[in-house]
């Protein structure tokens, strides 16, 4: 996680966020007195922002924009295509052994195993194919390790590969849920500017929702479509900033907080949708 | 909850919106994604530290989204984990 954390919050994406109390937001404003610090580097491979370069941006929108082409799945854009500009540091990549590599790959890359599985677990929506595109991704990493640039931000790198691979491969076996245009979306943005509890939730009712467990923010979030639920994933449970997650998806920026600003609202709007039902079958 | 037709609206705290109260809230995600540059950032924060509803705002905000983030906390099976370290070793031994 990029962002100023409380100290009870643990890291985020390894099993401790997992168990993560939800008490401690009773410590109101935390994130207003850190809110100026764009990243603490709580994750070290988060340190370089905006390390993947104008290029690779490039080369992912050119699969996205012609999907049945696809000239070579394995291809992995190269991350040093601009490496004359930078400046002449030792690069570890000239020297080391294949053998060293490995060894690089293992310590660098496999730490991000499973946060890269839990985003696979939302983009495939069940464990047989979040394995296998896991995978699969790891596999592609690695062959192309040797064209990650070290020093760069390696997580955002493999969360590409996952993206392409997942677009590629999986994409197009799966049915597509809600629409883009949902409806709900805009009531929610009248709703935004229109009162305090604008997003649909009060207070008793995230506590509810909090209550009730995991399941039913995971299923809400399943019945985003593929854009707007990863772009929220990518966000709100990794902390990317929105160039980093334009850079991923291979998306304009503009497309990616116009499409996190929908996806939220979705979500939003599913979860008070359940937290409702839920007042009213209560009684409350 | 009778009556289901009721606008969402008219569920909450029901007085309109100052325009500072709309300022922060329309700001309040970027606010939360440190997308914002200061002071503009200094000014919905001083709003938010001042007018109970928006910090009430501010925190279901936050809470939704820490659900978000534990909802989608998995770890990777062993057996993965392995396949992937075999897979690595198959392919450095070739």
């Amino acid at each position: 996680m990029t962002r100023p954390s409380p100290p009870t919050r643990g890291a985020l994406g390894g099993a401790a966020a997992a168990g993560a109390a939800v008490d401690d937001l009773a410590a109101v404003g935390w994130w207003m007195m850190n809110a100026t610090s764009n990243d603490p580097g709580t994750d070290a491979a988060n340190g370089a922002v905006g390390a993947l370069n104008a290029s690779d941006a490039v080369d992912v929108a050119n699969d996205r924009v012609a999907p049945p082409v696809v000239a070579d799945e394995t291809a992995v854009p190269a991350t040093d295509a601009d490496a004359a500009e930078a400046p002449a540091e030792k690069d570890v990549r000239e020297t080391e052994t294949d053998a060293e590599r490995t060894l690089r790959f293992e310590t660098d890359a496999l730490p991000h195993l499973d946060q890269l599985y839990s985003a696979a677990m939302r983009m495939t929506r069940n464990p047989s194919d979040a394995e296998d595109l896991v995978q699969e991704a790891f596999a592609k990493a690695y062959g192309s390790f040797h064209q990650f640039r070290p020093g760069t931000n390696l997580k955002a790198w493999l969360y590409r590969i996952l993206t392409n691979t997942y677009i590629n491969s999986y994409r197009k076996k799966q049915r597509e849920p809600l629409q883009s245009d949902s409806d709900g979306v805009e009531d929610w943005e009248i709703a935004r500017a229109a009162s305090h509890t604008g997003n649909g939730l009060r207070s008793a009712e995230v506590e509810a929702l909090d209550r009730l467990g995991d399941s039913v923010v995971r299923d809400a979030l399943a019945q985003l479509s593929d854009d707007f639920r990863l772009v929220v994933y990518l966000a709100d449970v990794e902390g990317f900033a929105y160039k980093e997650i334009a850079e991923i998806m291979g998306t304009p920026i503009g497309t990616v907080m116009s499409r996190l600003h929908r996806g939220r609202g979705q979500l939003r709007t599913l979860l008070a949708d359940h937290a409702r039902d839920l007042g009213m079958r209560v009684g409350s | 909850m009778s009556d289901t037709t009721l606008p969402r609206v008219d569920q909450g705290a029901g007085e309109p919106l100052s325009d500072e109260c709309r300022d922060a809230l329309g700001h309040l995600a970027e606010l939360l994604d440190h997308a914002m540059s200061e002071p503009d950032a200094e000014i919905v924060r001083a709003h938010i530290e001042t007018c109970e509803p928006c910090l009430e705002a501010a925190d279901v905000e936050e809470h939704v989204r820490l659900l978000v983030r534990r909802a989608c906390s998995s770890r990777a099976p062993d057996e993965l984990r392995l396949r992937i370290v075999s897979q690595i070793t198959v392919r450095r031994s070739i």
